[in-house]
């Protein structure tokens, strides 16, 4: 079949290009704490910062992507010592995105919904070796802390008592990202906004995983040649693309204990303009729900598919539209199925992150969502 | 005598839990983390390894019969004739060779993949709409059965949401 070649924005094209380029690097060990407290030192030091002291460094584990960091910066220019998050890209990871469209959308959505400030971004690693974004620090946790170490990024944990004070909270900040309209364009100057009345915010998305399975494809798989293809003839309008996060879900927001009340939403690296609908069949993928007490079955542990339908709709004020819901959940389904199926294995063989070995232990979960798209596409 | 697989991976374990975690620093997250995985990764291996043949012959006998189907489906212009070809000509191979390993089995089954999205891909482009929907059906039989032998494979791994309700991997093979 000659296919039209599918969109992809300039940004993520340079993501993938340097994927490419890095795959030539060799094995990615955990970047060291002592070489690292120097290089932010340094780093700061460029910025501006004097008489700078960065210490407390503390690995944030739990998550499938980045290296992540706490540290706390005493400087001259600051009253007090502060605390700091730091995101940093390995040579290859679960999925490739970019800490400059992270800090970008970060700085412009902030007081939209809560998200951590931006301190600092070094886009392409120039001083810190890898690509990084340094945010503040804010407090909160992202599963109850009675929970404990069980649950990988979010699979696979429950939010206990916590469900129904957080549910209402989950959906206000969706809608508050979905119903923000302004940005300002030239501040989002790394972000392609797809032309509204077409179907460009779905094609957009075909093509940047589409491009991912050319390059992380480690055997053949011909479903997800016929997914593929399906997606391209079934790509929906739309009408107004908005902000998607791209993955709003449990383990995605932190909270207080006990309140409940929400302090930042995280992790928006694979943030985009797009469709609505995509954010909503994100969080139900079954992956990240589970069964309740009674049976039911909850979407990312918090209330039923039904339930958060209706309340979205009622709090946004948009219809949403069955038919295109299907098709960004059989979307979501295949990148996930991507990602698993291709992406954690290329970079176990390459040995291109800090955490491979839960790279390819989440490899087991590509069936999960390759079973889920062949039941959403017979309608079942 | 050959020392027994399992037994070995069993050391592996009782030496990670027993001797190597305790003497992480508890302190270092990320290795304690590892180390952990290390003892699922290896318990998993444990309960597949001496499977994993049957499992990937298992795959080939399907793909094989799935693209014996598609042939005699097949009906289109120049693109589809020619990777019937191509599958009549995989399917000819496998016929008359004998894969003895996991990795031998592994590529005929890739190779036949291939040729299958090929015939996908063919079919969009010359071959007739009853072709075109037949061959998406048996595309997607096979790949329910497949996703429902790889959960099984994996259901141990304790992130299917509908694991209780797999089949074991004796099952499925």
């Amino acid at each position: 079949m000659n296919k039209i070649p599918l969109p992809v924005e300039p940004r993520i094209q340079y993501l993938l290009d340097r994927k490419i380029r890095n795959q030539n690097l060799g094995r990615y060990a955990p970047r060291e704490s002592g070489e690292l407290i120097m290089a932010l030192e340094a780093y700061f030091r460029h910025l501006g910062y004097t008489s700078i002291t960065v210490d407390n460094l503390k690995r944030i584990t739990g998550g499938a992507s980045k290296e992540q960091f706490f540290f706390r910066l005493q400087c001259r220019e600051f009253a007090e010592p502060k605390r700091f998050a730091l995101r940093m890209d390995p040579y290859e990871s679960i999925v490739e995105t970019c800490r400059l469209r992270e800090a970008q959308l970060l700085q412009q959505i902030a007081g939209v919904v809560p998200v951590p400030p931006v301190f600092a971004v070094d886009p392409d690693g120039q001083h810190l070796g890898q690509p990084a974004l340094i945010t503040e620090f804010v407090s909160g946790v992202t599963k109850p802390s009675a929970r404990g170490s069980e649950g990988v990024s979010g699979i696979g944990f429950g939010l206990g008592d916590y469900a129904e004070r957080l549910k209402l909270k989950f959906i206000d900040n969706l809608v508050a990202i979905h119903t923000w309209s302004d940005w300002n364009k030239k501040a989002l100057s790394s972000f392609v906004i797809p032309k509204p009345a077409t179907t460009e915010a779905a094609l957009y998305q075909v093509g940047w995983w589409s491009a991912v399975w050319a390059l992380d494809k480690v055997e053949s798989y011909p479903l997800m040649t016929l997914v593929e293809n399906w997606l391209i003839k079934h790509a929906p309008i739309c009408d107004d693309p908005c902000v998607v996060h791209g993955d709003y879900r449990v383990g995605n927001f932190m909270f207080q204990e006990p309140s409940g009340d929400i302090t930042a939403i995280l992790d928006w690296e694979m943030t985009h303009f797009g469709d609505f609908h995509e954010d909503l069949a994100w969080i139900v993928q079954r992956l990240y729900g589970h069964f309740g007490d009674h049976g039911q079955f909850l979407v990312c542990g918090l209330m039923t598919k039904e339930e958060l339908l209706q309340r979205y709709e009622e709090k946004s004020g948009k219809k949403v539209c069955k038919e295109t819901l299907r098709y960004y959940e059989v979307l979501n389904a295949w990148k996930s199925a991507i990602m698993c199926l291709g992406t954690t294995i290329t970079v176990g063989v390459n040995g291109s992150n800090h955490q491979d070995l839960l790279l390819t232990w989440l490899s087991g979960a590509g069936s999960i969502f390759t079973n889920y798209i062949i039941d959403l596409i017979r309608g079942e | 005598m050959l020392p027994s697989i399992s037994i070995r991976l069993n050391n592996l374990v009782k030496a990670l839990e027993c001797t190597i975690i305790p003497a992480i620093d508890p302190n270092n997250d990320l290795a304690q983390e590892q180390a952990t995985l290390m003892i699922s990764h290896l318990s998993l291996i444990n309960e597949q390894w001496d499977k994993a043949f049957l499992f990937e012959k298992g795959t080939l006998n399907r793909l094989t019969a799935i693209a014996g189907k598609i042939l005699s489906a097949a009906r289109g212009g120049v693109e589809t004739t020619k990777v019937a070809d191509d599958i009549r000509q995989s399917l000819d191979k496998i016929s008359t060779s004998l894969y003895l390993t996991v990795e031998e089995t592994s590529q005929q089954v890739d190779q036949l993949g291939r040729n299958i999205e090929a015939m996908l891909n063919a079919a969009e482009a010359d071959g007739v709409t009853e072709f075109i929907k037949e061959l998406e059906n048996i595309v997607l039989d096979y790949s329910k059965t497949q996703a429902l032998r790889e959960r099984a494979w994996f259901q141990s791994a304790g992130m299917d949401p509908d694991r209780d309700e797999l089949p074991c991997i004796d099952e499925i093979l």
